[in-house]
């Protein structure tokens, strides 16, 4: 017998019945910039170029590789970016992704898009990375090493209030678990389809569709309690509703 | 009224919105240089073979059988019949820039340039003495005199690199640092990256001071950090893009190492390293230190207590100071920003601030309240 999840679970909104298979993605296409960016979209794939150079990288032609590397760095930098925040050891997560694709190039099997097991091996290495990194303590001076380049730039008032609410949010964002923060940050801040992320975190779409869920309510509460994000709250009515928000900007 | 969930709500649509439009810089000259080496291979990266179908599977099972029983004969050396020692490479190696391994209990000398599988690079300035202690995921030297530069490809949560040295370790994340002792003094000085200086604790993590990118750490009896990028840089980089040298540093020790650079004195069989004699080596020249926190605390306090009054109200900022190795300080950083009247204020308390004077400039950020007029 088949039973929807809002029957399941009264308090999950409709979109996430998996009889809705695509509901997300029809607002994708009809709300546009909402969920899918058009100038975020990802280098457009161009399946038979990067499928031909990782055959040639997997047979050590270093050229290819360095393509591979040239062509898809941009994207593995701002999923990074988006995944930890403005935080010193960027650098080295870019470079630790590339190592790791380098390595296991040879498991690249052409089942997935290559920017689909990319953003798998990325987000991998960020979590592993996360996890390590909570094993050892935070000590004064490595907190304070990472604000060096800011404290040394004189910036308007209006950037730097900008700068503190995005801090602050990604501070929100590593607050949540790392599941629902994954697919938060893939699907609101990448603009990925349920379907693609379903395939990067390997579970079905309606789990996805779960964590996107749950993930946003927890921010929206954290938001709602953070003195420098509450004003943001304030100011658009509270998280009352999307519809408020739509008749406000026709008016 | 019942939201609409397959959006996010306004107010979290608009940090969204700012999240996105934030774009971040990264220098892909330095990742590249990381990423690739000279030949550009990738640094740590398994060079990928080619294997297809059932001749994978069979080679692959005779690989995995061959090493097993390597594993079983020998897990880390073999004697051929010529008596020469043969390695099998059963883990990481530390090399010589030659290709000639290193194993544990090893003494290296000065002048020689060791690396390991493309992930560490390593220089032994002239009149260094070291003993390898561990060259597995994590290189381990004991430096007994003089410095060592390293180049570390950083491991995400490790610590693929490390110096005991006069009672402390230095544990390196990466990526470029130098390492000194200098009149029974720990010298840490680090150009990229970051290092952490605190007690040996066998295998495990190190814990204790974390010396950043642009500092020089000076640790013995008492502890500085203080932020040089300039010594830093020069400390390190000039050390590690230096061509080896073309002959061994003399250094009196015995036996006397003939062989040519870089000089090796083997590990004793079936006998942990010999404690380390007391040659005559000229200690590496100091590096120029800035002013270290002791020296900065007393006119800084001063500085902090006098431009209470050049803010209207109450007012929290971080100054960033210069000062030069003559003892003149200037500001060059605010955050946030202030305005032409205060900036001149503090600029004028500035002027009228004393600080010693150093063999180096010296950067320092300062948290200061200014209480009002």
């Amino acid at each position: 017998m088949s039973v929807s999840t809002a029957a399941l679970h009264p308090t999950l909104p409709s979109w996430l019945d998996p009889r809705a298979a695509t509901n997300l993605d029809r607002v994708a296409t009809s709300d546009g910039d909402a969920i899918r960016p058009s100038h975020e979209r990802l280098t457009p794939e161009p399946t038979d170029d990067s499928a031909a150079l990782v055959a040639r990288a997997r047979d050590g032609d270093r050229g290819a590789f360095r393509k591979l590397f040239e062509r898809h760095r941009g994207d593995v930098a701002r999923l990074v970016y988006r995944m930890v925040g403005p935080r010193a050891e960027i650098e080295d997560l870019i470079q630790e992704v590339f190592v790791q694709v380098h390595r296991s190039l040879r498991d690249f099997r052409g089942e997935a898009r290559f920017s689909t097991w990319l953003h798998r091996v990325t987000v991998n290495v960020v979590l592993m990375h996360r996890r390590a990194e909570k094993s050892r303590p935070v000590l004064a001076e490595e907190m304070e090493s990472g604000t060096v380049e800011d404290l040394t730039t004189t910036m308007p008032d209006v950037e730097v209030e900008r700068r503190k609410r995005i801090t602050a949010f990604f501070a929100l964002i590593a607050e949540i678990a790392d599941k629902k923060r994954v697919v938060f940050v893939l699907h609101d801040l990448e603009g990925k389809a349920p379907s693609e992320i379903a395939e990067i975190v390997e579970a079905p779409i309606l789990t996805v569709r779960t964590r996107l869920f749950y993930a946003r309510r927890e921010l929206e509460e954290k938001m709602k309690a953070h003195p420098l994000l509450a004003s943001i709250v304030e100011r658009e009515g509270g998280f009352a509703g999307v519809a408020q928000a739509a008749r406000r900007e026709s008016k | 009224m019942e939201r609409d969930e397959s959006a996010p709500a306004p107010a979290l649509r608009a940090v969204i919105d700012e999240v996105r439009a934030e774009e971040h810089d990264v220098d892909w000259a330095r990742v590249e240089a990381k990423l690739f080496d000279e030949h550009g291979n990738v640094r740590g990266g398994r060079p990928p073979t080619v294997r297809s179908g059932r001749a994978a599977a069979i080679g692959a099972g005779l690989a995995l059988a061959a090493a097993f029983a390597i594993a079983l004969i020998s897990p880390t050396r073999a004697v051929d019949d010529s008596g020469k020692t043969a390695v099998t490479v059963t883990r990481p190696a530390l090399v010589q820039d030659d290709g000639r391994p290193l194993q544990v209990g090893d003494r290296v000398l000065g002048g020689a340039w060791l690396k390991s599988s493309g992930r560490i690079g390593i220089r032994l300035e002239p009149g260094t003495i070291a003993t390898v202690v561990d060259t597995g995921e994590r290189v381990h030297l004991a430096l007994e005199s003089g410095a060592v530069v390293a180049d570390v490809v950083p491991v995400p949560g490790g610590e693929p690199f490390a110096v005991d040295v006069a009672g402390k370790r230095v544990a390196v994340h990466g990526t470029r640092l130098r390492i000194a002792l200098v009149n029974g003094n720990v010298e840490v000085a680090v150009s990229e990256g970051s290092a952490v200086v605190g007690a040996p604790r066998g295998k495990g993590r190190t814990e204790g001071t974390i010396v950043p990118a642009g500092n020089v750490g000076s640790f013995g009896a008492t502890s500085s950090v203080v932020a040089n990028q300039e010594l830093a840089s020069h400390l390190v980089d000039d050390a590690l893009t230096a061509k080896p040298q073309p002959a061994p540093t003399t250094v009196a020790l015995s036996p006397a190492p003939t062989t040519t650079m870089p000089v090796i004195v083997p590990a004793p069989k079936h006998a942990p390293p010999a404690p380390a004699p007391h040659p005559e080596v000229a200690p590496p020249p100091a590096p120029k230190l800035g002013l270290t926190a002791d020296q900065l605390n007393a006119p800084l306090a001063s500085f902090a207590a006098k431009i209470g009054h050049c803010a209207p109200s109450v007012f929290e900022n971080t100054l960033t100071l210069d000062i030069a190795a003559d003892g003149k300080a200037e500001l060059v950083g605010e955050d946030p920003g202030l305005d032409s009247p205060m900036r001149a204020c503090v600029r004028g308390e500035l002027a009228r601030i004393t600080f010693p004077t150093a063999e180096a400039s010296t950067t320092v950020k300062r948290y200061v309240k200014f209480t009002g007029k």
